[in-house]
């Protein structure tokens, strides 16, 4: 009897030491090493100072796209060695969105916006680069209504279009906020057949491309696939429709986002590029050109893509350099809305009309993600690839080969931008 | 906390120390235990004074023989569930004393309860689960509510939202949510709807309550991964009436009335009414939008909710008869309740709404029916059936928005966060039927099952939301739950129970297909399974330990609103597997009494658990696309649980408990990676879940106060461990950390006995720390409430705490 006491107690002083140990030690929520931390070899973690610039990577823990906060990395290349999320990640939200709905972009390299697309409100968080070459915070951060909708900059402006619907009549709200100033304007306009064609539907603002005082979304309606129509505003939302029949609308649809599929070359000319992507259309992938300071599509212009890629459309575009475009298209011919198969890339030269696919990059049916937000970048332009069997590398592409080098690894499960910051 | 372990210890040195005692020329003290019915009481416990290691325990016929030295003697009768007794004899050498004992039932139980002599509350615990029973009555005089309750108890979490009536998630030893299920009398209570849980229900409703982490029995035949929660309601015999009120901080008002007949012809009538209402404005740290330049002022203000009252009202109502010769009890009754819930803030503080609120009420019929011995001895049956015809409703229509200040400015479009106006039924149907038969006194089995139907309607006037267009399709589950058990009790001291579980389950409901250009299209799915499960359980008691192992392979099958969402902020997923689990318990129980006027029980406890196809909640492919369900991957769950509980004779009663759970992702790979691609949250804790947690509590309770009257004074504190909101990134900068807390409550409470009144003063959160259970979800500060109770003269009103 003597004896089972004394082993009894004997356990409950271990069982008793072992939960003291454990909370004796406070000072991290969580002790344990990071299983994955193998890889020590970090990117200079101090700041290169002789840099006016660095770039930043936003990465998430999850390889899939679930909700969870994204993560801050900073660094001064992207060519070789690696970083890691656990050792270097700065906690970039607290709520977390999923990884396609986690938008960050860099509007003339001078700041990083953040925020959640969804509906409901959305907190819009920024971060610059101090002159100690290392990331700050901006200190206060301002709400968005709505946090769907489609954005992108105008001049030195953020600017974000959500829709809403008053007595059966479809209105648009623009946003502008002015980081300068750091203040918001909104402005609400009956939307309603802006196009004059008597859409009856609802209809969905694509991009935000800002050229000189003027700033332009395109319009897609669902239904009519036959043609394009872009919009092109001034700061007081007066505007014009431009429209064409050589395409079918632009935005590159993934669930109910409308994605831009517009962007500007070095001279101001604007591309507008198009998925094909409604049910019908007879209309090819492709694309045209609304030239410098005029208000309609260059007659001479147009741009059959698909007849280059075998039949695969365009989703994604950014301008790297002179006339070269980088181009995402669909893995194959098929074009789905719930999950799009998108792991192609390709640069195009939009004058000459030409298209080459990248090479140096992993096959496309290992490629689980390419990253939501590239970065150009001394001519070139820097994408993240992710692949089933290791985590991501930051890939730079030079236009003029179509060739990628492989560079940076990111220890973390996937990356979904990158960006470039220049000090203030 | 620190010093808590240290005095632990410290009691056990010194009940290891206690000197143990030889002697030759034996006497004997032998007699008989019988109720105050003149039935004999058997497994009571009978040992001298400073000799308990020599303790007996009367056999069926209530006998005991104690062997002692000769000389004076206190000779000390106990039993839990029972007022302990003692005896001053003196024994001559090799003399044979008689002394036999009328035990008083302390705790007021179903008749057969008394017959075989064991309280329920004894007979639980006698099991080979791992189970902690509650003496919920201790508690009525407090303004506690069901999850305030169980928030007291080791390996148990409650956490709120907020205040009165905000949601609040369950967690028994890391499982969480639908992985513990809910009993109210043997029958599941999500068939009530949120008008009738744990964060409304006062505790007066309980007479105790039973938990049972991890492994339990079939009677209770869920698909509970985790583990059961049983509550069990007063049962009264004659007239009786209970009511109390309490008014508190915030403008909170809490009801209770239980009154009720039953007549010599066994007839039987009675109704609970309660009710609940709080403005719940209390003083929280928010950031201020400004809502003119939409940008946030710099730091944070303290302001006031308000937009959080809550309130909710049920009745239930039965009758019927008890103790006739085709039926022991049959009943029938109604479950009808009323909630309306504010909602200022979602799942962040920076998102204020004001207009935003839910609805929702029930309409539950049921009927219950129980026969003992039915056509031959030993065979008990027990049916019962309820029938859910209420609905609920979220309400997000307006076109403004707010600030924490309670500033307004117009908006746009509809919908302070997201348009919802849909309002569905959820049809629950839920029959459960037990049937238990003892062959002998060691061998016994018990068949269970459960079925339960559900059919959801549901309309949403405006069909705005993209998934709404689902809203009207039909969307039904059966579940059927079959389970059998056997018990082998080999002797007063071993008993084992097995047990085999099937689980069916067949969903029909729509599933979003959406790949092309229009979202909007869905196809009809059906899915059905059927698993097997299976448990053993064991203990075994060795003077005055009592051991205890189970093992159990079990299955949570889907909840309907992960099957089928709630069409409001989660889309359903109608391919969801069950999860599974395989469960490991073991438990040492060690009576540390002293002697009778120092009693002690320490029980530690420590338990695996590997889970499969763990259910947890994701986002679409945007934010737009509400939130739907998957399964994902493997968790192992390492927990430690330890308890002591002391009481000095009848004027204290203090306790400590403390849990340590190791909750981590064992998955190396996320869904489709392989290679040198291993996943970051391989090995890493599972987020948003408390893993070091604790309790203590005190009660003085001083009888003879002039006239007879009562006064007790308890005091109670709980201490969480900071926990992180997100999978643990080793150093991340400003890494969401849910921060440690430690709150300090007490209560007062003075009790006229010849009145049947007692007066109740409650302190709560006394040091006004700031708490978050949620992350960033403030709760309350300290708070005050009062409270008058009368129980009809005759019944008495206890204050002694044994949580």
């Amino acid at each position: 009897m003597y004896r089972s006491v004394k082993y009894f107690i004997a356990i409950i002083c271990m069982a008793l030491m072992v939960v003291a140990c454990k909370k004796n030690n406070p000072v991290n929520p969580d002790p344990d090493p990071d299983p994955t931390d193998t890889t020590k070899p970090v990117d200079p973690v101090d700041p290169d100072p002789n840099l006016d610039y660095v770039f930043v990577l936003t990465a998430r823990q999850s390889s899939a796209n679930v909700q969870g906060p994204s993560y801050l990395l900073q660094t001064s290349q992207v060519t070789k060695n690696a970083i890691s999320l656990s050792a270097n990640g700065w906690q970039a939200d607290q709520n977390g969105g999923t990884a396609d709905g986690s938008i960050w972009f860099y509007p003339g390299n001078k700041a990083a916006y953040h925020f959640v697309y969804r509906q409901g409100p959305s907190d819009v968080t920024s971060y610059y680069l101090g002159n100690d070459g290392k990331l700050q915070k901006q200190g206060e951060e301002y709400q968005i209504e709505n946090g769907s909708g489609t954005f992108g900059t105008f001049g030195n402006k953020m600017v974000t279009i959500t829709n809403h619907t008053l007595d059966g009549q479809l209105y648009s709200d623009f946003n502008f906020f002015d980081p300068g100033t750091k203040s918001i304007s909104t402005k609400s306009m009956l939307t309603q057949n802006i196009t004059g064609s008597n859409e009856t539907g609802q209809h969905y603002f694509a991009g935000v491309t800002g050229v000189g005082n003027k700033f332009y979304s395109s319009i897609c309606i669902s239904g009519r696939k036959d043609s394009v129509w872009v919009v092109e505003f001034d700061e007081n939302l007066n505007y014009t429709i431009i429209r064409d029949d050589r395409i079918s609308y632009s935005a590159g649809r993934f669930r109910s986002i409308y994605l831009s599929q517009m962007d500007t070359d070095d001279n101001g000319n604007l591309y507008v590029f198009s998925s094909s992507f409604e049910p019908g259309t007879e209309k090819p992938s492709g694309a045209l050109r609304i030239n410098k300071g005029e208000s309609r599509f260059d007659p001479d212009y147009y741009f059959n893509i698909e007849a280059l890629t075998g039949g695969r459309a365009v989703y994604k575009v950014w301008h790297v350099t002179g006339n070269y475009f980088l181009i995402q298209t669909y893995t194959g011919t098929e074009k789905s809305l719930g999950s799009p198969d998108v792991k192609k890339l390709a640069i195009a030269d939009m004058e000459a009309k030409t298209l080459k696919w990248v090479d140096g990059i992993p096959a496309d049916y290992l490629v689980t993600r390419i990253a939501n937000t590239p970065c150009a970048h001394e001519k070139k332009i820097l994408v993240s690839i992710t692949t089933a069997d290791d985590y991501p590398y930051i890939y730079t592409i030079d236009p003029a080969t179509a060739t990628a080098t492989k560079g940076l690894k990111v220890i973390a499960g996937d990356v979904i931008s990158i960006g470039k910051l220049n000090k203030k | 906390m620190m010093r808590h372990q240290l005095s632990i210890l410290l009691i056990f040195f010194i009940a290891g120390c206690l000197p143990a005692t030889a002697q030759e020329n034996l006497s004997f003290v032998s007699g008989t235990i019988r109720d105050a019915n003149g039935n004999p009481v058997k497994g009571v416990t009978v040992f001298a004074d400073h000799r308990q290691e020599h303790a007996v325990v009367t056999d069926e016929n209530g006998h005991y023989k104690l062997t002692l030295p000769p000389g004076a003697w206190k000779i000390i009768f106990r039993h839990v569930g029972y007022a302990g007794q003692s005896k001053n004899i003196h024994l001559e050498e090799s003399e044979e004393k008689k002394q036999d004992i009328i035990f008083d039932t302390d705790i007021k139980q179903l008749e057969e309860v008394a017959v075989v002599g064991k309280s329920a509350l004894k007979q639980v615990k006698e099991l080979a689960y791992n189970v902690d029973v509650v003496n919920a009555k201790s508690l009525h005089n407090t303004t506690l509510d069901l999850a305030g309750t169980l928030d007291r108890i080791s390996g148990i979490r409650v956490r709120s939202a907020g205040g009165l009536g905000s949601n609040t998630s369950f967690s028994m030893n890391g499982f969480t949510g639908n992985q513990v299920k809910f009993f109210i009398d043997g029958v599941p209570m999500d068939v009530f709807g949120s008008t009738f849980q744990i964060n409304n229900i006062p505790v007066n409703i309980a007479d105790r309550i039973e938990l049972y982490k991890g492994v339990a029995p079939v009677s209770l035949g869920a698909d509970a991964l985790g583990g059961v929660v049983n509550i069990i309601t007063t049962q009264n015999k004659g007239s009786w009436l209970d009511a109390s009120y309490s008014y508190g901080s915030f403008n909170t008002h809490k009801t209770y009335i239980n009154a009720g007949y039953t007549g010599n012809n066994g007839f039987t009538a009675s109704v609970n009414l309660f009710q609940n209402y709080s403005d719940n404005d209390y003083w929280v740290d928010a950031r201020i939008l400004n809502l003119q330049t939409s940008m946030y002022e710099p730091g944070t203000a303290r302001v006031r909710r308000f937009h959080d009252a809550y309130h909710n009202e049920t009745i239930i109502a039965k009758a019927g008869v008890v103790n006739k010769s085709y039926a022991d009890q049959l009943l029938l009754g109604l479950n009808t309740g009323n909630e309306r819930s504010q909602d200022q803030a979602g799942t962040q503080m920076q998102f204020v709404y004001g207009q935003r609120h839910r609805k929702a009420n029930t309409v539950t019929p049921f009927l219950v029916y129980s026969k003992k011995n039915l056509f031959i001895k030993g065979l008990d049956i027990r049916l019962t059936a309820n029938y859910n015809f209420g609905y609920s409703r979220f309400i997000d229509t307006a076109k403004v928005r707010y600030n924490w200040l309670g500033q307004s400015a117009p908006k746009l479009s509809p919908g302070e966060f997201r348009y919802s106006s849909a309002k569905y039924y959820n049809n629950d149907a839920n029959i459960t039927f037990n049937a238990d038969y003892k062959l002998s006194d060691r061998h016994s089995f018990s068949l269970s099952n459960i079925l339960s139907l559900f059919n959801r309607k549901g309309k949403d006037p405006f069909n705005y939301s993209e998934e709404s267009h689902m809203i009207g399709a039909p969307k039904k589950n059966t579940k059927n739950i079959t389970g059998l058990a056997y018990r082998f009790a080999y002797n007063d001291s071993w008993n084992t129970s097995m047990f085999i579980k099937n689980y069916v389950q067949t969903n029909k409901g729509p599933f979003n297909t959406s790949t092309g250009a229009n979202p909007r299209t869905y196809e009809m799915r059906q899915h059905s399974y059927s698993l097997i499960g299976y448990g053993v359980a064991s203990t075994y008691f060795l003077k005055k330990f009592q051991f205890k192992a189970s093992y159990e392979k079990t299955y949570r099958l889907p909840s309907t609103t992960e099957i089928f969402g709630d069409e409001s902020f989660n889309a359903g997923n109608v391919n969801l597997r069950p999860e599974s689990s395989n469960n490991y318990n073991l438990n040492i129980i060690y009576d540390a009494s002293v002697n009778s006027d120092n009693q002690m029980e320490v029980s530690i406890g420590g338990l695996f658990r590997r889970t499969k196809d763990y259910i947890i909640r994701t986002v679409g492919g945007t934010a737009q696309a509400p939130a739907t369900f998957a399964n994902q991957g493997l968790v192992h769950n390492k927990g430690i649980n330890a308890e002591v509980k002391y009481f000095y004779k009848k004027l204290l009663n203090a306790g400590v408990s403390f849990t340590f759970q190791d909750l981590r992702f064992k998955n190396k790979y996320e869904p489709g990676d392989s290679g040198d691609k291993v996943s970051l949250y391989y090995n890493t804790r599972v987020p948003n879940t408390p893993y070091v947690f604790g309790n203590g509590y005190i009660t003085c309770t001083f009888r003879n106060v002039p006239g007879k009257n009562t006064l007790s004074v308890g005091y109670n504190t709980l201490y969480v461990h900071k926990f992180p909101l997100y999978t643990y990134v080793s150093n991340a900068r400003d890494f969401a950390v849910i921060p440690s807390q430690f709150t300090h409550s007490v209560t007062v409470t003075y009790s006229i006995t010849s009145a049947g009144i007692s007066l109740s003063a409650e302190g709560w959160n006394i040091t006004d720390e700031k708490v978050y259970d949620d992350f960033s979800l403030q709760k309350p500060g300290r708070s005050f409430s009062f409270k008058i109770r009368y129980v009809l003269p005759g019944k008495t009103i206890k204050n002694k705490s044994h949580v």
